[in-house]
């Protein structure tokens, strides 16, 4: 490699960088569209504690009253926190609000009014075989649905469609399973009419057409109508969810309220600062330490804050809280000592008599290692985090499991790289990278 | 170098033996939100935020209630303060009581039907439970744990990753101990400073013992007892020490806004760890690899024997 080429790959690197940082950094409209492009940054889904949400308060009716309120509110709150939490809310909190109420705190993300909204218009879900608002035993109601969830499926050759998958129960202790009732209505239908009918307590709300044959399958995929989008997937999900419950919930008038920040109002702002300095920081005693190889530290320490902001933006269950911030100065501190081991390493080759390009060679081989040793570590314990911990290590672990696997990455190969084209730009003055051969020691 | 072992240990073990003492008896010092409260939220309408927080205070004050937080908040129909209190009183209409004061001393009407101006008490929030969160952090501990024992047993020995293991498990206990008995009040992020200690103990730990394997395997160091090795050690890895104490205790202070109790025990974690990677570690890399040298020796005489 001649010292043109190298330089040519350092200019091309950095245009790359500049560009990552402005597609990371600003928002543009994107040219002969009607879309904007809204920057990696700016597309992170921010969590309650960072930026706030909404509060609402939903008061609970026993439609049994032969049930416990006090058991009935326990479930309904681990039950909705579940369902929050599978919709992309992790950080939500639901509490108890004296003997009839539960308070939900939601952050502001993937718009929660209609959230809030939907959780109290939820009734008792109904699936008939006619349109009728008369109860029948045949019905298939909320204890026969074990599972829904939003989901893409194909509907045709050539399309997509969002829509709502609804699992029913195998088993029941009762009568008839979930499956069993499902099986009979559809043999029903297909006999006459071809069609059911989907009721949330009197309001019909999706007709599902086209039955010509009992379905054995225990499984309904509903889309079209009012279904056209994954949103809207979502909210029916929920709405089915909710109708699930024993227990009627109904928002108390006037109580959602914006909730600001829990954290100093200016966070995002200082904690942003803060992880700038540590990055200056770092890179400054690369710098002085090791000279030209502190800056190559900086190119590396960009290409993984850019890389870092791209996946958080583009995983969709990140959600970025305290601890996910935590977990990014963490990421940065483990990139930072990647490289300070590995340019430890080739100093120490240095001091021992080779060569620049043996040094870096041999100092790279025994950093290897180490480095991988400190990263998958931090990714066992992250990745056991994120999948079994609370909403506070979910982004912690999460967030941390990204940025170790990125700064692996990043060290790894993107350094080695970085080292590999310099040679040709420098290999015979050891000052410009900090080297110095030790005591009583001569080039091999 | 045995008696000094115990020496170093008779600390986190008087730590430990105090915490359990002390969780047992009085147990943690929860934040408000494990505790419960109330909620007061007052529409301000055109009183200055000042103004109006010294009204509720004046009020509260009478029936000796302290405002624990309060936060600024925004509806439809403009701010909103809302208070968290918490009362020892029983009194049945206390909450009623304190509305009612509170329209008089905001001069609002309580029958009219302006949402500009309203005034809302609730009723008892009851506190977030913290069984499920901390239980679930501690499974994942101890399932993380496991995964890096297996890591650690298959890259380099049992001894190294059963040693890991352990210094992390005595930095979570030490970090909880401390927060304990300096009674620091835990809120559900506590979860975040054993997630954090635990992340933080395994990379100190691991980059301690990546030093004793590579000086141990040090043809220079050959000669050299474990105590020479160890110092070395600890001698050449000072100064990252240093950074990455200053780094990480940097990122939980620019935290400390946020939840100072938190951030606290983030930094006696860190302090653990640092503590038991300095003088805890190095004893128990010590006793492993003495007893791998132990064996070769053992072998060695053997065949010799023979």
């Amino acid at each position: 490699m001649t010292k043109k080429l190298s330089i040519l790959k350092y200019v091309f690197v950095s245009i790359a960088v500049v560009i990552g940082i402005c597609l990371s950094v600003f928002s543009f409209p994107i040219p002969f569209t009607t879309s904007n492009f809204n920057g990696f940054i700016n597309s992170i889904p921010l969590g309650l504690d960072v930026a706030g949400g909404y509060s609402a308060v939903y008061n609970i009716e026993l439609e049994d009253s032969s049930n416990s309120l006090a058991e009935e509110i326990d479930y309904s709150i681990s039950f909705i926190k579940d369902v929050l939490n599978s919709q992309g809310y992790s950080d939500a909190v639901v509490t108890k609000q004296g003997d009839s109420q539960i308070r939900l705190l939601v952050s502001n993300n993937n718009d929660p009014k209609t959230l809030i909204s939907t959780l109290g218009s939820a009734g008792d879900i109904y699936i008939k075989s006619s349109e009728t608002t008369n109860t029948s035993t045949s019905d298939i109601v909320g204890e026969d649905i074990a599972r829904v969830y939003s989901t893409r499926l194909q509907t045709s050759e050539t399309e997509f469609s969002w829509g709502v998958m609804i699992e029913f129960t195998d088993s029941s202790t009762t009568g008839k399973s979930g499956a069993e009732k499902y099986e009979d209505l559809t043999s029903t239908v297909a006999s006459s009419g071809n069609t059911i009918y989907i009721y949330m307590d009197d309001e019909l709300y999706q007709s599902v057409g086209g039955i010509t044959s009992a379905q054995t399958s225990g499984t309904l995929f509903l889309s079209g109508g009012g279904i056209s989008s994954q949103q809207t997937a979502n909210q029916f999900a929920l709405r089915v969810l909710v109708g699930t419950l024993e227990t009627k919930l109904s928002q108390d008038p006037n109580s959602v309220i914006e909730i600001p920040s829990t954290i100093t109002p200016n966070f995002l702002m200082f904690a942003c600062v803060a992880i700038a300095i540590l990055c200056v920081l770092f890179v400054v005693l690369l710098v002085i330490k090791f000279r030209d190889f502190g800056w190559i530290s900086l190119l590396s320490l960009l290409i993984y804050a850019i890389l870092v902001v791209f996946f958080m933006q583009a995983v969709p269950i990140v959600l970025l809280t305290l601890g996910g911030f935590i977990a990014i100065a963490v990421g940065i501190a483990l990139l930072f000592f990647s490289h300070t081991i590995l340019f430890k390493n080739i100093a120490n080759e240095y001091a021992n008599g080779k060569k620049i390009h043996l040094s870096i060679k041999s100092g790279y081989k025994k950093s290897v290692l180490t480095i991988v040793d400190i990263n998958v570590v931090a990714i066992i314990a992250s990745f056991v985090m994120w999948f079994l911990g609370d909403s506070f290590t979910i982004s912690f672990g999460l967030i941390l499991s990204i940025s170790s696997l990125i700064g692996l990455f990043t060290t790894l190969l993107v350094t080695k790289a970085f080292m590999k084209w310099y040679l040709p730009i420098n290999s015979s003055n050891a000052k410009k990278l900090g080297l110095k051969r030790g005591e009583n020691v001569n080039e091999i | 170098m045995k008696s000094k072992y115990w020496l170093k240990l008779i600390a986190p073990v008087l730590i430990l033996v105090l915490a359990i003492v002390l969780f047992f008896t009085v147990g943690f010092n929860k934040s408000l939100e494990l505790r419960g409260y109330y909620l007061l939220e007052v529409n301000i309408g055109d009183y200055e935020l000042s103004e109006a927080l010294d009204k509720i205070e004046n009020v509260l004050n009478d029936k000796e209630i302290t405002i624990e937080e309060y936060i600024p908040e925004e509806d439809d129909y403009g701010m909103v303060i809302a208070i968290k209190y918490t009362t020892t009183d029983s009194n049945e209409h206390l909450q009623e009581n304190i509305k009612d004061e509170l329209f008089t001393e905001f001069a609002y009407n309580s029958s009219s039907l302006l949402e500009q101006t309203y005034i809302k008490v609730s009723d008892f929030i009851q506190p977030q439970s913290m069984t499920a969160p901390i239980s679930s952090i501690l499974l994942a501990v101890l399932i993380g744990l496991v995964g890096i024992f297996v890591y650690i047993a298959l890259r380099h020995s049992t001894a190294n990753a059963f040693s890991i293991v352990l210094s992390a498990i005595l930095d979570v206990l030490l970090m909880i101990s401390l927060t304990i008995i300096l009674r620091l009040p835990i809120s559900s992020s506590f979860a975040l400073a054993i997630a954090g200690t635990m992340v933080f103990s395994v990379i100190l730990n691991t980059l301690q013992y990546s030093k004793f394997i590579e000086n141990s395997n040090d043809e220079k160091m050959l000669k050299l007892n474990n105590d020479e090795i160890i110092k070395i050690s600890q001698q050449m890895f000072s100064k990252e020490l240093i950074v990455l104490i200053m780094s990480y205790l940097f990122a939980v202070c620019v935290f400390a806004f946020y939840n100072l109790s938190t951030s606290l025990s983030l930094v006696f974690g860190i302090l653990s760890s640092v503590y038991v990677s300095q003088l805890v570690t190095p004893h128990l890399w010590a006793m492993a690899y003495r007893r791998r040298v132990r064996t070769k020796k053992e072998n060695k005489t053997a065949v010799n024997n023979d």
